[in-house]
């Protein structure tokens, strides 16, 4: 196979039956790994507030007492401040990256180094939403008042199996959680990721 | 239209060439290819302020579209485009040579496609005429590396063709 000859058939190919237009500025969604994501970030920001407008309208109709709509109602708000930051900041991160004037490896190192962070944010965001949602559910569904100290003869009482089995169903919820989440986390980014770091082994790979 | 915009696309169809032929090695499917172009060139747009033409505006183009390239996935998995490899048994023996050279081509175009996206890069800008340096510098790996892997990806090329029943 000689190369040279093939050069010179490849410097004359005009590419006459590639039929692609190039006539204006190029405008709207891309479809890069990171734009895909972008785009699911977006989607999971609208559905989780489209839940907590389902959680809110389920708490009103369901509310047990005042004291559960107090604390249910400052969990919420938290956990909303909560997502907007964390989201916002998502939106932030997604916006920068993905620079496409370095040199491939670079370009891919940081494309990798940054999706792997925000992977370990939005995982640590999650974990951290994740009790704050239950607490709400519990306070929702249950009589708070059998769970709370109750002042009995001047004394705190603290009402041992109830708060066990909130524990109990914390730890299971929790780890159900993990493994929904790492599932979510490796159908989201793992195969953009997965070939990713294919080609930054390839790279770094020594002659 | 501004003049930016118009400058833009007056430097992209002076290399338009390159961009086609990105997609067509790194693309198998004409939809993917569409798609892909459209990508380079929403990309390339995108960054249009980073380049200072310090250096050649084919070089940055490079830059853009390669890594666009290896960071775009395919929407769904589309049937492959084999392009078919045309006969020029029938041609005026003048014209064999030139013939020969676009079928061999083509068969060079399909055996590309078996690379990964690393060798595609490299095996690219060998065909383009850029020196080990200059493939380095795009790369970001050492030229005494280039070296070694171009030579690595024209014998595993070759024996693509070969296992494809073509020898030239």
């Amino acid at each position: 196979m000689n190369f040279d000859n093939l050069k010179d058939a490849w410097v004359n190919d005009k590419m006459e039956d590639l039929h692609l237009s190039m006539r204006n500025v190029p405008v709207g969604q891309t479809s890069s790994a990171v734009s895909k994501i972008r785009k699911n970030m977006k989607k999971e920001f609208i559905l989780r507030i489209a839940v907590f407008i389902l959680l809110v309208l389920f708490l009103l109709g369901s509310s047990k007492n005042a004291l559960s709509v107090f604390l249910v109602s400052i969990a919420i708000f938290l956990l909303l401040l909560q997502t907007v930051y964390y989201f916002f900041r998502f939106y932030l991160f997604y916006k920068v990256t993905g620079r496409y004037d370095l040199s491939i490896k670079k370009s891919i190192y940081r494309i990798i180094y940054e999706l792997e962070l925000n992977i370990e944010i939005y995982r640590i965001f999650n974990y951290c939403a994740l009790p704050l949602i239950i607490l709400i559910i519990i306070a929702g569904c249950m009589d708070l008042t059998a769970i709370i100290p109750q002042k009995v003869a001047g004394e705190s009482i603290v009402k041992y199996t109830s708060l066990f089995f909130i524990f109990i169903l914390m730890i299971v919820l929790q780890i159900i959680a993990f493994f929904l989440l790492n599932l979510h986390i490796r159908l989201q980014y793992g195969r953009h990721l997965a070939e990713l770091k294919k080609v930054m082994e390839d790279l770094e790979m020594e002659e | 239209m501004s003049t930016k915009e118009a400058r833009f696309l007056q430097q992209i169809e002076m290399h338009n060439g390159i961009l086609y032929k990105i997609c067509r090695i790194y693309q198998d499917n004409a939809e993917d290819q569409h798609d892909l172009l459209q990508e380079i060139l929403l990309q390339l747009w995108l960054s249009y302020d980073s380049f200072r033409g310090d250096s050649q505006f084919s070089s940055w183009m490079y830059r853009v579209a390669f890594n666009t390239a290896i960071v775009f996935f395919k929407k769904e998995k589309r049937r492959q485009d084999i392009f078919s490899i045309p006969s020029y048994n029938n041609l005026p023996e003048e014209l064999h040579t030139v013939r020969e050279q676009e079928v061999q081509l083509k068969i060079f175009y399909n055996a590309v496609q078996r690379l990964n996206k690393v060798e595609k890069a490299l095996i690219f800008l060998y065909m383009e005429g850029q020196s080990g340096k200059e493939i380095a510098a795009i790369l970001g790996i050492t030229p005494s590396n280039v070296r070694v892997r171009l030579n690595r990806t024209k014998d595993k090329l070759k024996y693509i063709i070969k296992t494809m029943g073509y020898e030239f």
